[in-house]
């Protein structure tokens, strides 16, 4: 490389250096090795390698597709989920001003971060339990007797039942995105869209979502990525039951690696998973392209 | 829909939409005040009397694991944001080849589930003799959550304007000043809120410390894990020992969001 | 040039920090217990047995706590140049993960001694990763502690054959035995106006069914795959209609596993109808199982299987809603609050029963336990009496961590922790401190109070169910979750009345051949008794 190109573009790689010298020094091996092991029989100790067996094996596996099929509902419901609630919070404290109110919710919105989910998974069991859960409580109180259920043992609700879990899914950092890029959105443009008569609505709708288009690919990648490797709140609300019912690929790839020993298997569950996310993530990035 | 939505209903939806979210948090601190035993029985009914011992039984045990945390948490959380925001301000302001790649490499990390880098990480760790040391916690935590940090701080950087870049060139301002006092100062929010996510996430992670660490170094999750020792789990002790451990993560919060909105302001001044 | 100064700079503090962690770490440990492991393998002089030395004990939950900690004391005291600490694993799926990232580093920072069921593998596969230590000499070496008797026979005899792998290697010493019973609120039952506890299947299910009908959960089930206490019915049953082909399933002379010492024994087992304690000690051979199933002697779509399933989706009508996902945990809620009037579940319950019910006070209800029911009229395919589920519980293994002198430190532990002093008072320390211990000691002498005898009534039992035999039902899962995933989604379509019995039963053989196939794979057998892959 020529001096010109060096004085061009050495500081951008340079200013790179400490994001990958980390990276390097402790993500990387974990990774090869587990992209390695994915074409073997590894239970830590001894390994065989197997070539494509581990993808063959899950791909005629009736259940990981099962897990499939449910991961798919998972992860478009997330992302909904993940973008319309915490985005209506972050619109509203806007719309109805005050800074002390907006102080007041603002930190409302992010203070059960602070907590641990457990409390709002064993919360939510409670609501769902057959015997005296608050829902069906409330639905015999109301007379509609046929309607109580055990909600996470049916097969036709378990999987409803816990994508409703968490309503109303703010989660602080999604709010704490949409919030903080309101408030930086160009004040000129909208004032002028209110001089022309735009209501609200409107300025909401033709300002503000074209505006956040950034913000929004990056709460559905981060999203993605935390729906495909999300099982703790499956695991304690339904084992992946009744049956399959609400079973997923990241509840499987957990056990086969720390319930059977099975690392080899985990990790091709584990690069199927890695290669859907990333997939998902460069359409994302290349289809949704903004031009500013 | 309305031409103009009256205020009240926004307000009445978002009171709503507030409740629901803290109705947990509300949960978690009225569990801290009772019996476990009591709380099997009827989960949802308020304690006759206040069980005040749960927090002087929960603070023995979790009080020396918070120092432990917090220094995790802090040095973390200043490397983090600052290599962090360091290469989200290149992948937003410069271009250069194989920038695409050099990107997708890096973030391409996050989506390898976490879970099947344990093992290999703590071999990782043991060879550098790192175990039962804070740093077998800090190093890989700077890792993993700068990716964050990336991507948060790139999005934001791509959003000012390039005129703001192009007259301190002229001036003959370097990167490293144009990164530090230009491009930084204009994103305090989203640097805020990188450093609050990064210190809860590191501040909750349970996993990892409880692998890494021994118990008389233990982290204030471990501590209150710990806290469950009936056998099952004991809902009472532990919601004391998360309520107290909590008090130092507020803080940091309401620390925090008084910058992030000082940079809000600063913010709506530059445009 | 000035640029370039201040990236130098964040370079070399990058540096710096990583540069300081890995001086730092050394000092930042406090305990060194595995510094000299491997390094000094082998190496036995004064000066390794002079040093001091820790050796940590990970056991599950809270059982013994108090216990354990007192005996680490007081074997300090003899020996002060070993520390015995005791770690209690509160979070299991945690501490396994924990366990296997340790070892897969080298296992210096893992524990020493660990609780069998902690490390997420199969007892065989522990041994052949060379992740455990097998025990045979071990355990049969003098034990100064205990005049000189072994470990192996100072613990109760009938259940040597649990502490072996399935290739016959033994991998832990059991230090008190878990049952799994009834349990019952005498309080439900007297409102409904039964006062006996049922015996049979007809008078549990005539019992269940008025309580049904007061609104009560007749049945608190754990179902699902996390803990499948059902399980343990379908091994009895299986126990109990196929247990004349236990002798076909031993090591027999001639076979490459036999050993004297398995002969010695194996050689005296005949099957006799009435005796429940025919097999006492018999060592199975898990080649001739899978030969056994291959075979096809026993029907698994057969009269038997059509009766105990019958039975079982029966009972299962009584289970607590939404049986197929509620937790454990939930259970003994259902329990406690005097929701469900019968618990089915392990032994280890009975020490949180006694000291929460101590705890409620008048608002408690008495209980008591009863046991695994037989059927009203003799059924030809159930001869004898179903024998019941008492298998060793607090199973403890010797962690292999290559290094002599750690290993000689951790033997000498447990030796003094098998004496039948030391035992007891492990016992006697963890009852008064009103922590609970697991169910009957197996080491000979310890004795238990009335009171915790009365209580764990439901959980004596004549003779000891082999649990070997349930592979002919339903074929060996070998522990592969996306196996049992399966098998239980199958059995809750029967249960569910989407596939009759005779579909179901069609099925289950399907999937017990696939599971025998894999497993034999896993297992390198070539179903030819004669050689030992």
């Amino acid at each position: 490389m020529n001096t010109a190109r060096w004085k061009k573009y050495g500081t951008s790689y340079l200013f790179l250096i400490p994001s990958f010298a980390f990276v390097f020094a402790f993500l990387y091996y974990p990774m090869i090795l587990a992209f390695f092991h994915s074409f073997t029989k590894w239970n830590l100790v001894t390994s065989e390698w197997i070539g494509f067996d581990n993808y063959r094996n899950m791909f005629s596996d009736a259940i990981f597709r099962k897990g499939m099929l449910n991961q798919l509902i998972y992860t478009v419901t997330d992302v909904v989920k993940s973008i319309i609630f915490p985005l209506a919070a972050a619109e509203l404290i806007y719309l109805i001003g005050g800074s002390r109110l907006k102080y007041i919710f603002r930190t409302g919105f992010i203070l059960p971060m602070l907590f641990p989910g457990i409390v709002t998974i064993l919360l939510w069991q409670n609501m769902y339990d057959p015997t005296n859960g608050l829902i069906n409580q409330v639905l015999l109180s109301f007379g509609l007797d046929s309607w109580t259920r055990p909600w996470l043992g049916d097969e036709n609700t378990a999987l409803w039942a816990l994508i409703a879990l968490g309503f109303p899914f703010i989660s602080g950092l999604n709010f704490l995105i949409f919030y903080a890029s309101i408030g930086n959105l160009s004040q000129d443009q909208i004032e002028a869209a209110k001089i022309d008569g735009a209501n609200g609505w409107q300025v909401l709708t033709r300002i503000h979502l074209p505006l956040l288009i950034p913000q929004f690919k990056l709460v559905t990648i981060l999203t993605i990525i935390g729906s495909l490797q999300d099982f703790v709140k499956i695991l304690v609300m339904t084992d992946g039951g009744p049956g399959t019912a609400t079973i997923n690929p990241a509840i499987l790839m957990y056990k086969a690696a720390f319930g059977s020993s099975e690392y080899g298997y985990g990790s091709a569950i584990g690069v199927a998973l890695f290669l859907v996310i990333l997939a998902l993530t460069i359409f994302n990035l290349k289809v949704l392209k903004t031009d500013h | 829909m309305s031409a103009r939505m009256p205020k009240w209903i926004g307000g009445t939806v978002l009171v709503l939409l507030l409740v629901l979210t803290l109705i947990p948090v509300l949960m978690l601190l009225v569990f801290s005040l009772r019996d476990n035993l009591d709380i099997l029985i009827d989960f949802w009914s308020l304690p006759d009397t206040p069980k005040w011992a749960n927090y002087t039984e929960a603070w023995k045990v979790v009080k020396d694991s918070i120092g432990n945390s917090l220094f995790v948490c802090v040095v973390t959380v200043i490397g983090a944001v600052f290599i962090g925001s360091l290469s989200g301000y290149v992948f937003a302001r410069h271009q250069f080849p194989l920038k695409g790649l050099l990107f997708l490499l890096l973030i391409g990390v996050m989506m390898i589930p976490s879970l099947l880098t344990i093992v290999p990480l703590y071999a990782t760790i043991s060879n550098l003799n790192m175990t039962n040391s804070f740093w077998g916690l800090i190093l890989p935590y700077i890792a993993g959550t700068q990716l964050l940090g990336i991507m948060l701080t790139r999005t934001f950087f791509e959003s000012l304007p390039e005129e703001l870049f192009e007259a301190a060139r002229m001036d003959g301002a370097s990167e490293w000043y144009l990164y530090l006092r230009i491009a930084m100062p204009l994103c305090i929010p989203i640097l805020i809120t990188v450093g609050i996510v990064t210190f809860l996430s590191v501040y909750s992670d349970y996993l990892w410390p409880f692998i890494v660490l021994k118990q008389e170094n233990q982290t204030f999750t471990m501590a209150a894990v710990s806290l469950n020792r009936a056998g099952s789990s004991d809902l009472g002790l532990s919601t004391a020992g998360y309520a107290i451990g909590s008090i130092p993560t507020i803080i940091v919060i309401l620390f925090g969001m008084k910058y992030y909105i000082e940079g809000m302001v600063s913010g709506a001044v530059k445009s | 040039m000035k640029k370039i100064i201040s990236l130098i700079t964040a370079l070399v503090l990058v540096m710096t920090v990583l540069a300081a962690c890995s001086s730092n770490s050394g000092g930042n440990g406090n305990s060194n217990t595995g510094t000299n492991a491997g390094t000094n393998a082998g190496t036995e002089g004064d000066e390794a047995s002079k040093e001091t030395r820790t050796v940590v004990f990970a056991t599950i939950t809270n059982y013994y706590t108090d216990g354990l900690k007192q005996a680490a004391e007081e074997y300090t005291k003899l020996h002060p140049e070993t520390k015995v600490t005791i770690d209690i694993a509160t979070d299991n799926s945690a501490f396994i993960t924990s366990f296997q990232a340790k070892m897969a580093a080298g296992g210096k920072d893992a524990p020493d001694i660990v609780h069998a069921n902690l490390t997420g593998d199969s007892p065989d596969n522990n041994l052949n990763k060379g992740w455990l230590l097998p025990l045979d000499e071990f355990a049969k070496k003098p034990n100064p502690y205990n005049n000189d008797v072994s470990i192996y026979d100072g613990v109760d005899e009938k259940y040597h054959p649990n502490m072996m792998t399935a290739s016959g290697k033994i991998f832990m010493l059991p230090f008190d035995l878990v049952g799994t019973g009834f349990y019952y609120n005498k309080k439900i039952f007297e409102e409904v106006g039964i006062t006996e506890a049922p015996t049979t299947w007809e008078d549990l299910f005539a019992a269940l069914q008025k309580i049904k009908e007061k609104n009560y959960i007749p049945l608190a089930m754990p179902f699902n795959i996390a803990a499948d206490y059902e399980g343990w019915m379908r091994s009895a049953f299986m126990d109990w209609t196929a247990r004349s082909l236990i002798p076909e399933i031993l090591v027999q002379p001639g076979d490459a596993r036999n050993t004297p010492d398995v002969e010695a024994v194996n050689s005296k087992i005949k099957y006799e109808p009435g005796n429940p304690m025919f097999d006492v000690g018999g060592i199975i051979d898990e080649e001739r199982v899978q030969i056994l199933a291959q075979e096809g002697r026993y029907d698994n779509q057969g009269a038997a299987e059509q009766k105990y399933w019958t039975t079982l989706k029966e009972l299962s009508k009584f289970y607590q809603p939404g049986y197929a996902t509620t937790s454990d945990a939930d259970l003994y809620k259902l329990f406690i609050s005097g929701k469900a009037a019968v618990y089915w579940n392990g032994s280890w319950q009975v020490g949180q029963l006694v000291q929460d019910q101590q705890k409620l006070g008048d608002k408690g209800f008495e209980w008591g336990t009863f046991k695994f029911p037989t059927y009203k009229e003799k059924d030809p395919n159930f001869p004898d009496e179903p024998r019941g589920i008492l298998v060793p519980g607090h199973q403890l293994s010797i962690v292999n961590k290559k290094d002599a002198e750690q290993q000689k430190r951790t033997e000498d532990f447990l030796q003094y922790l098998f004496s039948p002093e030391v035992a007891q008072k492990v016992y006697e320390t963890t009852l008064a401190a009103g922590q609970f211990v697991q169910g009957p000691s197996l080491v000979k002498g310890v004795t238990l109070s009335d009171e915790i005898n009365a209580y764990l009534e439901g959980f004596k039992v004549s003779g000891n169910m082999n649990g070997s035999l349930g592979t002919l039902s339903g074929g060996n899962t070998n522990n592969d979750q996306t196996l049992l995933t399966e098998a239980k989604a199958l059995q809750l379509q029967y249960y569910m009345d989407k596939i009759d019995l005779a579909e179901f039963l069609k099925q289950k053989a399907e999937f017990a051949k696939k599971a025998n196939k894999k497993f034999i794979e896993a297992s390198k057998f070539d179903l030819d008794v004669k050689t030992n892959p």
